[in-house]
């Protein structure tokens, strides 16, 4: 209830929430204060549209403590700051960038800087808010229409009453004699109704259903997935360049891989010396027999190329090239890097067999060709890689023939010495 | 500097035994608020308004479509390449970011050095310095390429165990920024609750009454509020002040640090932030002179603050041309072959063009801004600061593009030429950044309605408000 006098009518109902008096100035606002303060009261305050100049001592309100709060605050910063940078860059993972320091302070200040900054000014915020209790949507004096002047051009002062000196009469006389211009009782604002059901429900709902999409994501953290994952970013999987099986519009027959223009040598073309160009070209078996090592599909026995002095010398040369490594010079598989993988202790390495042994001298050319070209699986394991990429099948090939003739140094007696070469020994 | 009578709309003298009033006319609380207020509250917005949000709209959602065609195609659709790395993007960051630091200064800096004035601009400038670093967010945010990666330059654990490196002023720009766009935020919305409140307390609409009360998080304006809200507006000012001041040394530290010739220089960070200053008022004029005409506040924003904004944008751009001759004169005096190079090519290389237009709009014809006269007309310094604007955007132009144009090696020069898509996202950012400023007009209170009363309040204790 309100008035334009200075008299107030008494409230009759039992929830009387406090007293608002308005004043027309800031100035007699303050006066007003003074006595209030002067008269003991705790549960008050003074409300103006800005701050007024001079009402925290005539209310007697102390220094707030958030500067401490956010001193406090900026000094964390600034330590976490530094130590982020300092363990990040200095000692988890260090990178050398430029010959610059791992950590230095002229370079890691900036980023302190800013981080005390922001964790202050987060404290002067935040502490701010919670210091004034805000956000909060009610207040004693809220039943007061008046009170909204409060932001426009009005000074009010509201005594609550659940002060413990809170009289009705008391403090209304004390209003009126420091010059109130009115004065009002404010009723407690109603207690605020429960939020429907379907609201609670609504929210409810939603707060569970958002925890589905992190609960799957935990689970892929911790599972295999067997298929390709998503991938949204395309990069360049997809490109214009084209395949060798796609169409084009580019030649007249559509097809993208060209054939062979005449005169030119493919990648795995074979000499022109080799004279075995028709042969390979009409006939199927000469094709298994000299590219695969096959006779009627079982590893061959015999050669495909005619065997002379100079096959074997190429198949020395491509022997110490290719094979000498692991195998030897002799064969006997002490190739340096054998030796070296004893050296260092490497138990994971496998040693060759020496080509003379008995199991290795009872193999087929063609098996030969065959670990040659594929390689060779011990336990699982690939313990020789496959040559197919690095040597063409006429040098495998001699390189067999010359195999033969390491074996047979090591497997032969005095008797299988010509004459001529007999007399050089004596 | 006048001691004849000035009429009463003029409270640009300097006699220094009256301090000139803040706000003209016959204002009261009363009346400050129901100008600023009605300016939000009005059922019909004016035409004019709907007519340019309608332009910036189109601009802004053209922006995001580019960004789109960035995102799929890749930062070939600009002009950067070989040698020049860093385009228009780049300047354009340094452009907005620049613009954002005089919302700051108003804010802060001149908080702190009790300036009065500051209070009919301050909440004005603080948005734009919002809306400023959003555009300035954005660039470097899309110019990375993969952009779905960003967030690797945040210190976050991942299973490649990689950290980023503190020690790039890359990285320190991200932190700088960052902190920036917040404090920024924090500081504005802090200033802005009582003026909510005000808002809330006038609403007439539901929706109104939800909205500002939801926003203004019930302050009531107790004097038990206000005391601590007091203490958290200084602290945060004083926070503010070496932030911005940080923030744009910075990002010149982004070239600084590097070693090209023109931009290995220890005058970048002082350089720098007086040019961010100097262009951000600029912007400030050219807001203000319009908006002031348009929402009515002539009695609030004064001639005198146009002319206190003039004389620090003559100021600062004093700082800018001394920073021009300290840099030619440095290139001269170190007999740094490279050095003196880099300069040369500036004022007379293929560059020359845009050179003497940074020199001539930044240096020459703010001149003009020692006359009184172009201080306190309006369109006049409209004119100017628009000029500025354009000196300032060309200033970061020369800085990043001649330096990389033509650095050590002969043979890796090349010159520099924007695509269109380049020219078209800086106009569309400026469609983003005056459809958040049109928004902020028509929702939000414009002028710090409680500080300005709190100045009143002030200006009537020494019996100097102006009573006619």
């Amino acid at each position: 209830m309100t008035t334009n006098d200075n008299n107030l009518i008494d409230a009759t109902t039992e929830n009387v929430s406090g007293l608002l008096a308005r004043y027309d100035s800031a100035d007699s606002l303050k006066a007003a204060a003074r006595s209030f303060r002067d008269a003991g009261y705790t549960k008050w305050d003074c409300f103006s549209p800005f701050p007024v100049h001079g009402i925290d001592p005539a209310m007697g309100i102390r220094r707030t403590r958030l500067p401490l709060l956010v001193f406090a605050a900026g000094l964390t910063g600034g330590i976490i700051a530094l130590l982020m940078q300092w363990w990040t860059n200095a000692v988890d993972y260090p990178i050398i960038v430029s010959g610059k320091p791992l950590f230095s302070i002229p370079a890691n200040i900036p980023v302190t800087f800013e981080l005390i900054v922001l964790f202050a000014a987060f404290a002067a915020f935040f502490g701010v808010l919670a210091m004034n209790n805000l956000p909060k949507y009610q207040n004693p004096f809220e039943s007061s229409e008046q009170l909204k002047d409060s932001t426009r051009d009005g000074f009010f002062l509201g005594v609550e009453a659940n002060d413990p000196k809170f009289d009705q009469a008391a403090v209304s006389d004390l209003m009126n004699s420091t010059g109130a211009a009115s004065v009002e009782s404010c009723l407690a604002p109603p207690p605020a109704p429960p939020l429907p059901s379907a609201v609670v429900w609504g929210v409810a709902t939603c707060c569970i259903l958002a925890v589905v999409p992190l609960l799957v994501v935990a689970k892929m953290r911790v599972s295999l997935k067997e298929d390709r994952y998503v991938h949204p970013v395309l990069d360049m999987d997809y490109q214009p360049s084209l395949g060798t099986q796609d169409r084009t519009t580019l030649f007249k027959d559509g097809r993208t891989m060209r054939p062979r223009l005449a005169e030119t040598v493919a990648q795995y073309d074979l000499p022109r010396d080799l004279g075995i160009d028709q042969q390979l070209a009409e006939s199927d078996e000469f094709y298994e027999h000299f590219m695969y090592g096959l006779v009627d599909g079982e590893h061959a026995t015999s050669y495909p190329l005619p065997v002379t002095d100079e096959l074997v010398a190429r198949g020395r040369e491509r022997y110490d090239i290719f094979c000498a490594t692991c195998h030897g010079i002799s064969g006997d598989g002490n190739g340096p890097v054998t030796v070296r993988a004893g050296e260092r202790g490497i138990g994971a390495w496998n040693k060759p067999p020496p080509m003379h042994d008995e199991y290795v001298v009872k193999q087929t050319a063609g098996k030969l060709f065959h670990t040659i070209t594929n390689g060779v699986m011990r336990s699982e394991v690939q313990a020789m890689p496959g040559y197919a990429s690095q040597i063409p099948p006429q040098d495998r090939w001699a390189i067999i023939l010359y195999l033969r003739a390491l074996q047979r140094s090591q497997n032969a007696s005095i008797d299988d010495i010509p004459e001529d070469k007999l007399r050089q020994l004596r | 500097m006048s001691t004849i009578a000035l009429p009463n709309d003029d409270n640009t003298g300097n006699d220094p035994s009256k301090r000139p009033p803040l706000v003209l006319g016959a204002s009261d609380y009363g009346s400050i608020t129901d100008a600023i207020s009605e300016i939000a509250e009005q059922p019909t917005t004016p035409r004019i308004w709907y007519v340019i949000f309608g332009v910036t709209s189109a601009l802004t959602v053209m922006f995001f479509a580019l960004i789109g065609l960035l995102i799929v195609t890749g930062v070939g659709v600009w002009g950067n390449n070989s040698p020049v790395f860093w385009g228009w993007p780049i300047v354009n960051f340094v452009f907005w970011v620049g613009i954002g630091h005089a919302g700051t200064l108003i804010s802060a800096i001149l908080f702190l050095f009790r300036q009065k004035w500051r209070t009919s601009i301050n909440r004005f400038a603080e948005a734009m310095t919002i809306f400023a670093v959003v555009c300035a967010g954005i660039f470097p945010g899309i110019h990375v390429g993969r952009i779905w990666l960003v967030y690797w330059l945040a210190p976050y654990p991942n299973e490649m165990a990689l950290w980023p490196n503190f020690r790039s002023p890359l990285l320190w720009d991200v932190f700088a920024i960052s902190t920036y766009a917040t404090v920024s935020l924090l500081f504005w919305y802090l200033g802005m609750v009582p003026d909510l409140a005000t808002f809330r307390d006038r609403s007439k609409t539901p929706l109104k009454k939800l909205t500002y009360g939801a926003l203004a998080l019930g302050w009531r304006g107790s004097a038990r509020q206000w005391h601590r809200y007091e203490v958290a507006y200084l602290l945060l000012a004083a926070l503010a002040t070496p932030l911005v001041l940080s923030v744009h040394s910075v990002v010149s530290f982004d070239f600084a640090v590097s070693q090209l010739p023109g931009w290995h220089t220890t005058i970048f960070p002082p350089y720098f932030v007086a040019g961010a200053i100097f262009s951000g008022f600029a912007m400030v004029i050219t807001l203000m002179v319009p908006a002031r005409a348009i929402f009515g506040l002539k009695h609030l924003v004064t001639t005198r603050h146009l002319d206190n904004i003039n004389k620090i944008m003559l100021s600062t751009s004093l700082m800018v041309g001394l920073a021009y001759c300290t840099e030619l004169f440095i290139a001269w005096y170190s007999g740094a072959p490279y050095e003196q190079f880099a300069f040369l090519n500036r004022a007379t290389g293929p560059y020359w063009w845009a050179y003497w237009t940074m020199f001539t709009c930044n240096v020459i014809i703010p001149q003009v801004l020692w006359f009184k006269k172009f201080r306190t007309t309006p369109v006049l310094m409209f004119v100017v600061a628009i000029f500025v604007n354009i000196g300032m955007w060309f200033e970061r132009f020369v800085i990043v593009v001649t330096t990389l144009t033509r650095d050590f090696v002969p043979t890796s020069w090349g010159y520099f030429i924007p695509t269109p898509v380049d020219i078209l996202m800086f106009l569309g950012s400026f469609g983003l950044f005056l459809s958040l400023f049109l928004l902020f007009l028509k929702f939000l209170p414009m002028v710090a309605m409680a500080e300005v009363k709190g100045v009143m309040e002030g200006d009537k204790r020494r019996g100097t408000r102006d009573e006619g």
